[in-house]
């Protein structure tokens, strides 16, 4: 990816997507993480309840919160889930929050669509959201390793105590949720083929 | 098309979740008569099945808990007319805190009710004497069940005096982020 400056106050800076890349299609991967997200949100009431999506490893009994685990691995648990659901929340919100409307133009020569980051939005701070979600992440593999003896737990959590569809519905929703979290942590990398701070003549 | 892609994949995935959706109905309609996947703990003995769920699922001391229990037969039917009595020891020590004497159940499936008094964890044992069948009226079928009574609890309020300023240090930490303009050299 071609460096670049920083750019001066009264500047826009522009990005070139990779191609096949655009704005809207950023929205595919949000699609994939809420539908996974979704689906952890039916498999955790099955399981338990639907508290579990933040208060993994707990258990709601009508009066207080219960768990075999420790204070600590609880502890672990919410900041993980907390954490990680920001930086997926921000990942939701991105194309909005991070480009500015109509500024897409299309080079014809390659296919490729430039476009223009809102004013104090950058690459870097893509990398921060992204350092946020590695945060959380990193949280929840700790907690399943700590909880179940193994950070595999994060996509096969429950698995020992129930069956085929409940099973197929916590694979599914862990993996369209770790797709989508995958695709956040490298984002910058998958979307951005160049920046500069203006956008070059193109053949529109 | 742009649009119509994302709502391909919208469609794929609405597909996908009612697919999984259907799944688990069927899951639901079948459980009661397998017992697998309703989450209680199954023992065979010889031809029979006895299953135990414990509601709520991880208490506390001081709380009531029902104590479910499911006698089943060789065809996943419930065994009709048997004598149940119930045992419960505290399971590090062994120390007997409780004794259901022998009652009459139409129906294998009955339920008992328990306070606990500590956060121990607890073994309920159940003895089962079948009507019909010799072998088991004489020598009752005994079966014993862990109950895990929590260890950690904590109360609402407890858990969001933790969770709201960490909540609020993490919004507050991305609105600064997002308020500072120029984050560096683009990289």
């Amino acid at each position: 990816m071609e460096k670049n400056y920083r750019p001066a106050k009264n500047q826009q800076s522009y990005v070139l997507l990779r191609r096949g890349w655009t704005v809207q299609r950023l929205c595919i991967i949000s699609i994939i993480g809420i539908s996974g997200l979704g689906l952890d949100v039916v498999f955790h009431t099955l399981d338990t309840s639907a508290l579990s999506i933040v208060f993994d490893g707990a258990t709601w009994n009508g009066r207080e919160f219960v768990s075999d685990n420790p204070p600590w691995i609880l502890a672990i648990s919410w900041t993980g889930h907390l954490t990680f659901l920001t930086a997926f929340a921000m990942l939701i919100v991105m194309p909005k929050i991070f480009f500015a409307k109509g500024t897409e133009k299309i080079d014809y020569r390659t296919g490729q669509r430039w476009v223009a980051f809102k004013p104090g939005r950058t690459v870097r701070l893509m990398w921060l959201i992204a350092l946020i979600g590695v945060i959380g992440l990193s949280l929840d593999l700790a907690f399943h390793w700590a909880q179940d003896g193994g950070p595999e737990q994060v996509f096969l959590n429950g698995f020992a105590e129930n069956t085929f569809p409940v099973n197929a519905l916590a694979l599914a929703a862990h993996v369209l949720f770790m797709i989508a979290f995958t695709m956040l942590i490298f984002l910058p990398k998958i979307l951005f083929a160049r920046h500069t701070t203006t956008m070059p003549p193109i053949a529109t | 098309m742009r649009r119509t892609e994302i709502q391909k994949v919208a469609a794929v995935v609405a597909a996908a979740t009612t697919l999984f959706m259907a799944a688990n109905t069927l899951h639901g309609a079948y459980a009661h008569s397998a017992l697998a996947g309703t989450g209680a703990t199954i023992k065979t003995i010889d031809k029979y099945q006895m299953a135990f769920q414990l509601y709520p699922r991880l208490p506390s001391a001081g709380q009531n808990v029902t104590l479910h229990f499911t006698v089943l037969d060789r065809n996943n039917s419930n065994v009709n007319g048997v004598y149940a009595a119930m045992v419960m020891k505290e399971k590090e020590s062994g120390k007997i805190e409780a004794q259901v004497p022998y009652r009459f159940y139409e129906l294998g499936d009955l339920s008992m009710h328990y306070k606990l008094n500590d956060n121990k964890d607890h073994v309920a044992t159940l003895f089962t004497r079948v009507i019909g069948d010799p072998k088991y009226m004489a020598s009752p079928l005994t079966a014993d069940f862990d109950i895990p009574v929590g260890q950690t609890t904590m109360s609402l309020g407890e858990l969001l005096i933790q969770v709201v300023p960490f909540t609020a240090a993490l919004i507050g930490g991305l609105a600064l982020l997002f308020k500072k303009k120029n984050w560096g050299p683009q990289r």
